[in-house]
C-alpha cells in the first residue's frame, strides 16, 4: 500500500491531467465525427448511388493501422501548411477514425426501417422531413448510438497513441513506461484508459436508453 | 344508388412498369358514401389501383379524379391527409403509444391539443378499444386485432371523406378476422364513409362491399353488387374466382326477407322469449340460428316488435333452390 500512496503523490496529479485531456480528444474528436457522420449517413440514405463511395472511402481509413494513420497525418499536414504535432492533427486522425462507425450504422440504421412503414407514414400524408425525424430516425436511433458506442471506445484506445505525435494523453504515460521499462507508469496509463472507455461507454448507454422511445423497449 | 355524388373517377387508367402492364384501361367510379372493395388473386394489380388514389403509384395512362378534381391538381400532402389510410398491422409505428399513432394527422393539420385529445377518446371507444386503458399502451403491447382496430381508428382520425384500406385484416387469425369484418360493416354503415377495400378473401368482399371489383392480369373483369357477381357471374374466370364458395357466397347474400312470411297465422305469444333475428339478416344467419336452437320457427324482429317469421320448411326450400342454381352454374 505504502507503495503505492507514494507512486499517487508523485503521480496522482499528472494522471489527472492526461486523464482530462484524454477525455477531450475523444469527446471532440468523437463529437465532430457525430457531427459529420450522422447527417452524412442520413444524406446517402436520400442519394444512394454515393453510398458506396462515402462508405467506401471511409471504411479505408478503418483498414489502416491506427498507428501508421497517425503517420500519414504529417504528411498530409506539411502539405496543407499545418502544425504537424500536437493536437490538431491528432483530433484529426482520431474524427477519421471514429467516422466509419457512425456512417455506417446511421445509413445501415435508417435503411432497415421497414419500408411498408415509410410507405404508410408517405401515404397518411407526412412530408419526407416528417417521415425522417419522427419515423426514421427515432426507429433507427438504437443502431446509430451502437455506433457512436463503437467510435468512442476505439477513440480511447486509439488517441493513446496521439502522445507520439505530442498531443498528450494517457499514451504519454504508457510511452513513457516503456521507454523506461517502469510497469508502474505503464499501468497508470493503461488502466484509467480502459476504465475511461468503460465509463464513456456506460454513459452513452444511459443517454441511449433515455432516447429510445419507449414503445421500442416493449416485448412483445 | 343512382344519383349518388360521385367521389372517386378512374378513366381508364393504365400502369406499366418496366416495361410490362401492371394495370390495364382500368375505368371505375365510386359513389360517397358507398364501399368498393376490389378483389382478385395476388399480382392482379388491386393494391397499385388504390395506392394510385393517395398517389403512392402514379399511373402511367388516363386520369383519375377525386371530388371531380383531377388528382394531379392536389397538392400531395394535403390529399393524403384527407384520405384515411389503413395496412396491415405493421403500419401501426411502434416507437409511438396508441394516442400519439391515432392523431398522427389530427396533428399534423394542427388541431389544438384537446380536440386532438378528445377525439382519440371518442375513436377508441368507437372501434371497441376502452380508452383509459389503452391510450398509453404501445403497439408492441397490442394483439394483432387490436392493433387493426387502433389503424382503423388513425384512418378516422381526422374525419376524412374517403378511406383505402389495403387487406387491413390479412394477418390476423379468422376468428378475429370474421368479428373485426363484422364490427367494421357495422361501422361503416354508421359512418357512411366513401371506402376503398383492398382484398382476396371473397367473403369479407360480399360482407363489407356494397359493390365488388374483380380484377385479373391488370384488368377490371367484373364491377357489380356482391348479389349480382355471385349471381351472375361475367366470364368463366368469375366462375373460378367464386369457385366452391358461390353457394355459400349465395346463403351469406340473400336476405331473410325472401323468405319472411307475416305472422297473421302465427301464434305470437308461443314466439315470445325466445331468441330473434335481424329482418336484414342472411338465410346462411337462418341456418345457423337453426343449427343452434331447436326451434321450428324465428321470429323476425324489428325496433323491439315481431315483424314476421321464417319458417324451417320455407329456409329449406330456398336453400335446395340455391343449390340447384349453383349445381348447374358449376357445371
Amino acid at each position: 500500500m505504502l507503495v503505492f500512496n507514494n507512486f499517487f503523490t508523485e503521480y496522482g496529479g499528472e494522471i489527472a491531467r492526461l486523464t482530462w485531456e484524454h477525455v477531450q480528444m475523444t469527446v471532440f474528436s468523437v463529437g465532430g465525427a457525430v457531427l459529420f457522420s450522422v447527417p452524412t449517413g442520413i444524406f446517402l440514405t436520400r442519394s444512394r448511388r454515393l453510398a458506396p463511395p462515402f462508405l467506401g472511402f471511409a471504411s479505408m481509413v478503418q483498414t489502416v493501422p491506427s498507428l501508421a494513420l497517425f503517420g500519414l497525418v504529417i504528411p498530409l499536414f506539411m502539405i496543407l501548411g499545418l502544425p504537424i504535432i500536437g493536437l490538431v492533427p491528432a483530433l484529426f486522425a482520431l474524427f477519421l477514425y471514429a467516422l466509419l462507425p457512425i456512417l455506417r450504422n446511421t445509413y445501415t440504421g435508417i435503411r432497415q426501417v421497414d419500408p411498408v412503414m415509410i410507405e404508410t407514414a408517405a401515404g397518411i400524408g407526412m412530408t419526407d422531413r416528417q417521415i425522417l425525424w419522427r419515423v426514421e430516425l427515432p426507429l433507427s436511433l438504437p443502431v446509430i448510438m451502437a455506433g457512436i458506442r463503437t467510435s468512442t471506445v476505439i477513440s480511447v484506445g486509439v488517441a493513446t497513441l496521439a502522445a507520439l505525435i505530442g498531443a498528450g494523453g494517457l499514451g504519454e504515460l504508457i510511452f513513457r513506461g516503456l521507454r523506461t521499462i517502469n510497469y508502474k507508469l505503464m499501468l497508470a496509463g493503461a488502466i484509467p484508459a480502459a476504465m475511461l472507455a468503460l465509463c464513456l461507454d456506460f454513459i452513452l448507454a444511459r443517454i441511449e436508453a433515455a432516447l429510445t422511445p419507449k414503445g421500442m423497449k416493449v416485448k412483445r | 344508388m343512382g344519383q349518388m355524388q360521385e367521389k372517386i373517377r378512374f378513366r381508364n387508367v393504365s400502369k406499366s412498369y418496366n416495361g410490362s402492364d401492371v394495370l390495364k384501361d382500368v375505368s371505375f367510379s365510386v359513389g360517397e358514401g358507398e364501399t368498393l372493395v376490389l378483389i382478385g388473386t395476388s399480382g392482379c394489380g388491386k393494391t397499385t389501383t388504390l395506392k394510385m388514389i393517395n398517389r403512392l403509384t402514379e399511373p402511367t395512362g388516363g386520369g383519375i379524379e377525386v371530388n371531380g378534381r383531377d388528382l394531379s391538381s392536389y397538392e400531395v400532402t394535403d390529399l393524403r391527409r384527407g384520405i384515411g389510410y389503413v395496412v396491415q398491422s405493421i403500419g401501426l409505428f411502434p416507437h409511438m403509444s396508441v394516442k400519439k399513432n391515432i392523431s398522427i394527422v389530427p396533428d399534423l393539420l394542427g388541431w389544438p391539443g384537446e380536440k386532438v385529445a378528445s377525439r382519440v377518446d371518442e375513436l377508441l371507444g368507437m372501434v371497441g378499444l376502452d380508452p383509459g386503458s389503452f391510450r398509453e399502451r404501445y403497439p408492441g403491447e397490442l394483439s394483432g386485432g387490436q392493433q387493426q382496430r387502433v389503424g382503423v381508428a388513425r384512418a378516422l382520425a381526422a374525419d376524412p371523406p374517403i378511406i383505402l384500406m389495403d387487406e387491413p385484416f390479412g394477418a390476423l387469425d379468422p376468428i378475429t378476422r370474421e368479428g373485426l369484418q363484422n364490427e367494421l360493416a357495422d361501422l361503416l354503415r354508421k359512418i357512411r364513409k366513401t371506402v376503398v377495400f383492398v382484398t382476396h378473401d371473397i367473403f369479407e368482399a360480399a360482407i363489407l362491399g356494397d359493390r365488388i371489383a374483380l380484377m385479373d392480369g391488370g384488368r377490371l373483369v367484373q364491377t357489380g353488387r356482391p348479389k349480382e357477381i355471385v349471381e351472375n357471374p361475367a366470364n368463366s374466370f368469375v366462375v373460378e374466382f367464386l369457385g366452391k364458395h358461390r353457394f355459400q357466397l349465395s346463403l351469406l347474400l340473400t336476405d331473410i326477407a325472401e323468405v319472411t312470411a307475416g305472422t297473421g297465422t302465427v301464434d305470437l305469444a308461443a314466439l315470445e322469449g325466445i331468441p330473434s333475428l335481424a329482418p336484414d339478416s342472411t338465410v346462411l344467419d337462418a341456418l345457423n340460428y337453426f343449427k343452434r336452437y331447436d326451434h321450428e320457427v324465428i321470429p323476425v324482429k324489428e325496433d323491439g316488435e315481431i315483424s314476421g317469421v321464417v319458417t324451417k320448411g320455407e329456409v329449406r326450400q330456398m336453400v335446395c333452390g340455391l343449390m340447384q342454381v349453383h349445381d348447374a352454374g358449376v357445371q
